[in-house]
C-alpha cells in the first residue's frame, strides 16, 4: 500500500492547528476557573501540537527522499540525482517549506517549554504565568499554522497548468492533456543553492528568529498577568542566549556563504534580507545586556519588556520584509499574498504589545534610578540606546525607497556608502562602550579608577593597532613606499585606525581585567595556604562566573571581528588580469600562471570548465588553484539553463587570495582577484563569539546573582 | 534628565547623519519609461525592469531591459562588468548608472539580479491555475 504523503502531511498540519486552538481555549478556561486541570490539559496540548507539526515536516522531508514529485513543492526544489543533504535542506529551500520549518521549530520549542513546567517545587510566579505563556505562544504558533493551512501549504499537488507545460516540453502531449500524468522527476534545486552553507545558514537564521518567541511569550505573559518579578527574565535567560547565538551564527554564516560563493569578494552589502537578520540581533544584544540591569538593580522593567517585544517584532518584520516585496533589492522576494498575512500579524503584535506596556506602565516603574553614568548600568543603558538607535536607522534606510515615495513622491534608494556613513560612528561608539563597560562597577565607579584601569590597555592598544594597520596597508597592500609620504598614506592609513584601535582596546582592557581578577584570586588562595597553580586559579575564576567570562569572550570575538571587517574592507585590493594558457601575470607580490585548461567536461548535471593556476611568490609556488565555471543545461524537468561561477580562495596567514574567471574571450581568460587583508579575523571573531556565548549559557557557574547596592 | 540628554544627542546625531546620507548618497529609482523620457539625464539612477535580451554576453555586456508596465518599451544598456550568473531572459533586473542621451544608451555601473531562492513567486505564476489540480490518487500512483 502506498503511503499518502499529501493526506498525512495535511492531516498533521490541521491536527496541530486544532490542538493549538485548544491550548488557547483551555488556558483561558484555566485562568478564569482557576482550575489546574485545564492547565495540565493545555500543557499536553502544547506537546501534542508540537509532535503533530513535527510529523508534518518529517512527512515533507520523507517526500523529498521518496521523490514524490506530485507535490509541487518537492517538484520545484528537488530531483532524483540531488545529493541527500540538499533533499533534507529542501524543507527550507522555498517559501512554503520554510514556513512549515518555522512552525515545526516553534512546535518543538513549545513542547520543551511546556515540558519544563512539569517540575515540582516551581517558583509560584512560574505556576501563575504558565497559562498566560501558553496563550501568547500558541497565538504565535496559530498564525504560522493558519498561513500553512490556508495560504502556503507545501503539500499542494502539482497544478494541471504545470503538468500541461511539462508534457508539452517533453513532447508527450499528443493532441490532448494526458490525465493522471505526473512528473517522474523534479525541476531540481537552483545550482547556486547547491552549496553546503545551504544546509547550515537558513536553519540558523530561522532558529535565531524563532527562539526569541520564548522570552517574548514569557515577557508578554508577565505583562498580561501583572507578574512584575524578574522571574521571566531568569527563566528565559538561556533561551535568549541560545536565540542570540543562532542569530549571530546565521548572520555570519550568511556572510561566509556570500563571500565564498557569490564572487563579488564581499560578505555584507546592507541588503534588506541581511538587514532583516541584523535588526533583531541589535535589539536582542541590547536585551541581553539590559536584563542584567533588572537582575542586579531591579530597574528597566518597562524597557526590558519593550526590548523583547521589539526583538520579536523585528524578527517578524524581517520575515515580512523578505516575503512581501515591499522593497526591491538583490534578495527581495516577489510580492505575494503571504506578505499581507505578515503585515497583519506585525500590526497586531505592535498593537497588543504597546497596549499591555501602557496598561502596566505604572506598576512596572522601579524606584531605583541610574546614579551615575560611570556605572555598569549607565554604560549598559548607553549601549542599549546606541544599539536601538542603529536598529532604528537601519529600519529607516531599508524602508527609505517607500518613505521617500510617500513624502517626496519619488523612490530613492540608499547604497552601502550611506549605511556606512550613518552606522560607522555608532559602531565606533559601541566598541568604545564595550571597552569601558566591563571595567565599571554597579551603582558607581570613580572616574580615577576607570582611568587607572583603562589607560594602560589603551596605551598598549596603540602599537597593536598601528602594527595591524602596517600589516594590512604596507605588507599586504604593498604600499610601504607611501609611508614615507605622510600625506599620501594618511588617506588610506587613518580611516581604519579608530575601529582597529578600539578593537584592540577591548582585547587589552578585558585581558587586563581578567589578569587582575585571577591574580587577586591567586593571592588569596596562597595567603590562605592553599596550593594550586595560577592556571588553576584562572580556571576556577572562569568556571565560577561563566556568565561574566563567557560574555567577555563574546566581547573579544566582537573586537576581533571588528578589526577584520575594518582591515579587510578598507585595505582590500582588486586586480583584473587577462591571461592565456601558459602565460604569467603579476598580482601584487604574486606571479600567477595559467598552467592548464579543462573545457566543458560533463560532470553529473553540469559541464565544467576549469582553469589551473599556479601562484608563486619570489619564485616559489605558494598555491595551486582551479577556479571553475559550470553550465547546467535545461534538460529533463529543469526548465532553465544556469551558469555558475565557482570562486577559489587561498587563505594565507595575512590575507585571502580570492580568484574567479570570466568566459574565454579570444583565447584569454579574464581573472578577477581580490586580496583581502586579515579577513580571517572575521571568522575567528565569529568562533570566539559562539564559544563565549555557549560558555555563558551553560548553567555551570555557582555564583548567585543578587541585587547590587 | 541623565538619560534624556545622551538619548537626545544620539537621536539628533543619527537624524543628522541619515539626512546627510540620503540627500548626498540617495539614488533615485526609476522605471524604464521615465529614463527614456529624459528624467535625470547624466545623473546616477537605479532603473528597474525585466531582462529582454542579451546582445553581447562578453564584456562590455550589452542587453535590453523591458519596462515593467509597458512590454513594448525597451532600453539599451551597456555595462563593463561580468555577466551575473542569474542573468536570464524575463528575470527581474535593476541597473544602476546613468542615461547617455547622445547614443540613447544606459551606461550601467552595477547590475542587480535576485538571489536564486527568491524567484518562487514569479515561477509559480507560470505554473497554471491552482484550481486545475489533478486527481490526487493519480498523483500518488504515478509518483510512488
Amino acid at each position: 500500500m502506498n503511503f499518502d504523503y499529501i493526506d498525512f502531511g495535511r492531516a498533521m498540519e490541521r491536527v496541530s492547528l486544532g490542538l493549538t486552538l485548544l491550548v488557547i481555549v483551555l488556558s483561558l478556561i484555566a485562568i478564569r476557573a482557576k482550575d489546574r486541570r485545564f492547565i495540565l490539559a493545555a500543557r499536553h496540548g502544547m506537546i501534542a501540537g508540537g509532535i503533530a507539526i513535527t510529523l508534518a515536516a518529517a512527512c515533507l522531508v520523507a517526500a523529498f527522499f521518496d521523490g514524490v514529485y506530485g507535490i509541487e513543492y518537492v517538484f520545484s526544489y528537488s530531483e532524483s540525482k540531488l545529493d541527500p543533504q540538499y533533499k533534507f535542506a529542501g524543507l527550507w529551500a522555498g517559501l512554503d517549506g520554510s514556513i512549515l520549518f518555522w512552525a515545526m521549530i516553534l512546535g518543538v520549542v513549545g513542547a520543551i517549554v511546556a515540558w519544563s513546567f512539569r517540575k515540582r517545587g516551581m517558583d509560584p510566579s512560574g505556576r501563575r504565568l504558565e497559562p498566560y505563556v501558553y496563550i501568547v505562544y500558541a497565538c504565535v504558533q496559530l498564525f504560522f499554522l493558519a498561513v500553512i493551512c490556508i495560504e502556503s501549504d507545501p503539500f499542494t499537488e502539482v497544478s494541471a497548468g504545470l503538468v500541461a507545460m511539462l508534457q508539452e516540453r517533453q513532447g508527450a502531449l499528443e493532441g490532448a492533456l494526458v490525465r493522471g500524468w505526473l512528473p517522474t522527476d523534479g525541476r531540481g534545486l537552483n545550482p547556486l543553492l547547491e552549496n553546503y552553507w545551504m544546509t547550515f545558514h537558513p536553519p540558523s537564521v530561522y532558529l535565531g528568529f524563532i527562539l526569541y518567541t520564548v522570552p517574548f511569550a514569557f515577557g508578554m505573559a508577565a505583562l498580561i498577568a501583572g507578574e512584575f518579578s524578574s522571574y521571566w527574565i531568569r527563566t528565559t535567560r538561556v533561551w535568549t542566549l541560545v536565540a542570540w547565538l543562532f542569530n549571530t551564527n546565521g548572520i555570519i554564516l550568511g556572510g561566509l556563504w556570500a563571500y565564498e560563493v557569490l564572487g563579488w569578494g564581499g560578505y555584507w552589502a546592507w541588503d534588506p534580507v541581511e538587514n532583516a537578520s541584523f535588526l533583531p540581533w541589535l535589539t536582542g544584544t541590547a536585551f541581553v545586556h539590559s536584563v542584567m540591569i533588572q537582575e542586579r538593580r531591579d530597574m528597566m522593567r518597562v524597557w526590558n519588556s519593550l526590548l523583547i517585544a521589539m526583538t520579536f517584532i523585528l524578527s517578524i518584520f524581517g520575515t515580512y520584509l523578505t516575503r512581501s516585496g515591499i522593497v526591491s533589492s538583490v534578495h527581495a522576494f516577489a510580492s505575494g499574498v503571504i506578505g499581507d498575512w505578515f503585515l497583519m500579524f506585525l500590526l497586531a503584535l505592535i498593537a497588543v504589545s504597546l497596549f499591555f506596556l501602557f496598561y502596566r506602565m505604572r506598576d512596572l516603574r522601579s524606584p531605583n534610578t541610574v546614579d551615575s553614568v560611570f556605572s555598569r548600568e549607565g554604560v549598559f543603558l548607553l549601549n542599549n540606546m546606541v544599539l536601538v538607535a542603529i536598529a532604528g536607522a537601519i529600519v529607516v534606510l531599508t524602508l527609505w525607497p517607500k518613505i521617500s515615495m510617500e513624502f517626496l513622491d519619488r523612490p530613492i534608494s540608499v547604497n552601502v556608502p550611506v549605511y556606512n556613513l550613518v552606522c560607522t560612528p555608532f559602531f565606533a561608539l559601541l566598541l568604545f562602550l564595550t571597552a569601558i563597560g566591563p571595567n565599571t562597577a554597579w551603582v558607581r565607579t570613580s572616574l580615577s579608577r576607570l582611568v587607572r584601569n583603562l589607560a594602560g590597555p589603551a596605551i598598549l592598544a596603540v602599537p597593536l593597532a598601528a602594527g595591524t594597520q602596517y600589516l594590512a596597508y604596507a605588507v599586504v597592500r604593498g604600499e610601504a613606499a607611501n609611508l614615507d609620504d605622510p600625506i599620501a598614506s594618511m588617506a588610506h592609513f587613518y580611516p581604519g585606525f579608530v575601529i582597529i584601535f578600539l578593537g584592540w582596546w577591548i582585547v587589552t582592557a578585558l585581558g587586563w581585567e581578567v589578569l587582575r581578577t585571577v591574580n587577586a584570586h591567586d593571592r588569596i588562595r596562597r595567603t590562605g595556604g592553599r596550593g594550586g597553580s595560577w592556571i588553576s586559579s584562572f580556571l576556577r575564576v572562569g568556571l565560577k562566573n561563566n556568565r561574566r567570562y563567557g560574555g567577555y569572550l563574546v566581547h573579544v570575538g566582537l573586537a576581533v571581528l571588528a578589526i577584520g571587517v575594518a582591515a579587510s574592507s578598507i585595505y582590500s585590493v582588486t586586480d583584473e588580469v587577462s591571461v592565456a594558457e601558459g602565460d604569467t601575470a603579476t598580482v601584487g607580490p604574486y606571479e600567477m600562471t595559467v598552467t592548464g585548461l579543462q573545457r566543458d567536461v560533463p560532470v553529473s548535471a553540469y559541464f565544467s570548465t576549469k582553469v589551473h593556476l599556479s601562484v608563486a611568490q619570489n619564485g616559489t609556488e605558494v598555491a595551486t588553484l582551479d577556479p571553475e565555471r559550470r553550465f547546467y543545461p535545461a534538460t529533463g524537468f529543469r526548465t532553465e539553463e544556469q551558469p555558475t561561477t565557482e570562486v577559489k580562495i587561498k587563505r594565507f596567514f595575512l590575507e585571502d587570495f580570492y580568484v574567479y574567471f570570466e568566459p574565454d574571450q579570444g583565447g584569454k581568460y579574464i581573472f578577477t582577484i581580490f586580496r583581502k587583508p586579515l579577513i580571517s579575523m572575521i571568522w575567528l571573531g565569529w568562533i570566539l563569539m559562539l564559544a563565549g556565548g555557549l560558555f555563558a549559557a551553560v548553567p555551570i557557574g555557582k555564583r548567585k546573582v543578587g541585587l547590587a547596592t | 534628565m541623565k538619560v534624556v540628554i545622551p538619548f537626545a544627542l544620539i537621536f539628533v546625531g543619527l537624524a543628522a547623519l541619515i539626512a546627510m546620507g540620503v540627500t548626498q548618497g540617495g539614488i533615485p529609482e526609476l522605471q524604464v519609461e521615465q529614463v527614456l523620457a529624459g528624467e535625470y539625464p547624466g545623473r546616477e539612477v537605479k532603473v528597474h525592469g525585466f531582462l529582454e535580451s542579451i546582445q553581447s554576453g562578453e564584456r562590455p555586456l550589452r542587453f535590453k531591459v523591458r519596462a515593467k508596465e509597458s512590454p513594448d518599451v525597451m532600453m539599451d544598456v551597456v555595462c563593463d562588468r561580468t555577466k551575473p550568473d542569474t542573468f536570464q531572459k524575463d528575470y527581474d533586473v535593476a541597473v544602476q548608472g546613468y542615461w547617455n542621451p547622445d547614443d540613447n544608451t544606459f551606461v550601467a555601473e552595477q547590475i542587480f539580479t535576485k538571489c536564486p531562492s527568491k524567484y518562487e513567486a514569479e515561477a509559480k505564476e507560470g505554473l497554471g491555475s491552482p484550481d486545475m489540480v489533478l486527481d490526487p490518487a493519480a498523483a500518488d500512483e504515478t509518483s510512488n
